[in-house]
């Protein structure tokens, strides 16, 4: 079931990992953060998913928004002097722990109904 | 609230994630790339925030890279335009040769000639008869007497100048009057470009009398660097020697009259 989103992970990366590209020293903070705000967005899909809560919508401009967001703000912080790189890291780091152990919790929680169904 | 989602919804949000996951997935990649960029490039892990340097250093890098080549370019061409002045005639072409003369001795010219090559490197040889109970002291200076270190390619390019040699350029970096050579940790600094073993120094002029002077008793290749497999010299019917890309300002300097 978690196969497909794994599978286009791979596929993404193996795409851009081949093209002969590279960002510019400077400019690596900034992707780092937005890789981050992408993973959180992408484990808060799954998590509203499995919660059968999911909104395509909110799923899309959520990952959109944040990766923009949290570059920006790393930026932001950069040219005012307040670490607000920390901030981003601390905040996405914390929802990415929750979501999992959320899904976590789901899954084991499926398997247990599903056990005691065969029962 | 059902701890199953519908089949349907399932399928789809699946779908969302999936190609979100690509992109994600490129990011992941384009991150990965970048900071083993940096890493190669600096030699140092960049990630946290060293106060924004390591970013500044590599920029610093990129740019200095380009302005190096830059003056390259600028003064081929300007060697280009004193070689059709030189071919002019009389007082024109006395200072036209003057000048290449002297930007030829300067090293601020790519030149070629019959010379000689000398490889300097980290002597690839266990030491013999150590033993045990050796002093870490004594381990030390073996196991230092086996690297090449700035003073050794300080030797070498002495030595070649002594036995005649008109130019001299180790890997790509020219020897002029105002390069030094300095040890940075594992690596060496000529013309503060960084480079490591092995060391090829390439010299322009008699290739016999150079070699015989190199082979002299005592000299570079009888020597300790002989013993630990560390020199090895070979004449060479041509070789060539790129020009000094470093800095020439002069800022302090005046001619005395």
């Amino acid at each position: 079931m978690l196969g497909l989103p794994l599978l286009g992970l791979a596929v993404g990366f193996t795409v851009v990992y081949l093209i002969p590209f590279g960002v510019s020293g400077s400019y690596a903070d900034y992707l780092a953060v937005a890789t981050l705000a992408g993973l959180d967005a992408i484990f808060g899909g799954i998590r509203a998913g499995i919660e059968g809560k999911f909104h395509d919508d909110i799923f899309v401009s959520g990952f959109v928004v944040n990766t923009l967001l949290a570059a920006g703000l790393a930026y932001l912080g950069d040219q005012i002097g307040v670490n607000l790189f920390l901030a981003a890291v601390v905040a996405l780091g914390g929802r990415i722990f929750l979501n999992l152990s959320l899904i976590r919790r789901y899954w084991l929680t499926q398997a247990a109904l599903t056990k005691r169904k065969e029962a | 609230m059902s701890v199953f989602p519908s089949v349907r919804s399932r399928t789809t949000w699946i779908l969302w994630v999936t190609a979100l996951s690509i992109v994600l997935g490129g990011l992941l990649a384009a991150s990965l790339k970048t900071q083993r960029d940096l890493r190669s490039r600096l030699g140092v892990a960049p990630g946290g925030r060293g106060g924004g340097f390591v970013a500044y250093l590599s920029e610093q890098a990129d740019t200095n890279r380009e302005l190096q080549a830059e003056i390259a370019k600028l003064r081929k061409k300007n060697s280009q335009w004193e070689e059709r002045f030189a071919s002019g005639a009389g007082q024109e072409k006395a200072l036209g040769t003057e000048l290449q003369d002297v930007k030829v001795l300067a090293g601020l010219v790519p030149v070629k000639g019959p010379g000689i090559i000398v490889t300097l490197q980290d002597s690839k040889e266990a030491p013999k008869d150590i033993g045990t109970g050796l002093s870490p002291e004594t381990l030390r200076e073996i196991q230092q007497a086996g690297i090449v270190h700035d003073s050794d390619i300080r030797l070498v390019i002495d030595e070649l100048f002594a036995a005649g040699a008109e130019a001299v350029a180790v890997k790509d970096q020219r020897v002029v009057a105002r390069t030094a050579v300095r040890c940075v940790g594992p690596s060496i600094l000529v013309n503060d470009v960084k480079m490591a073993s092995p060391f090829v120094v390439k010299a322009v002029g008699n290739s016999k009398e150079i070699m015989s002077a190199l082979r002299t008793p005592g000299g570079l290749l009888d020597g300790d660097f002989a013993t630990l497999g560390m020199i090895k010299a070979e004449l060479a019917n041509e070789v060539v020697l790129p020009p000094y890309s470093g800095s020439t300002l002069i800022k302090y300097s005046r001619i005395v009259k």
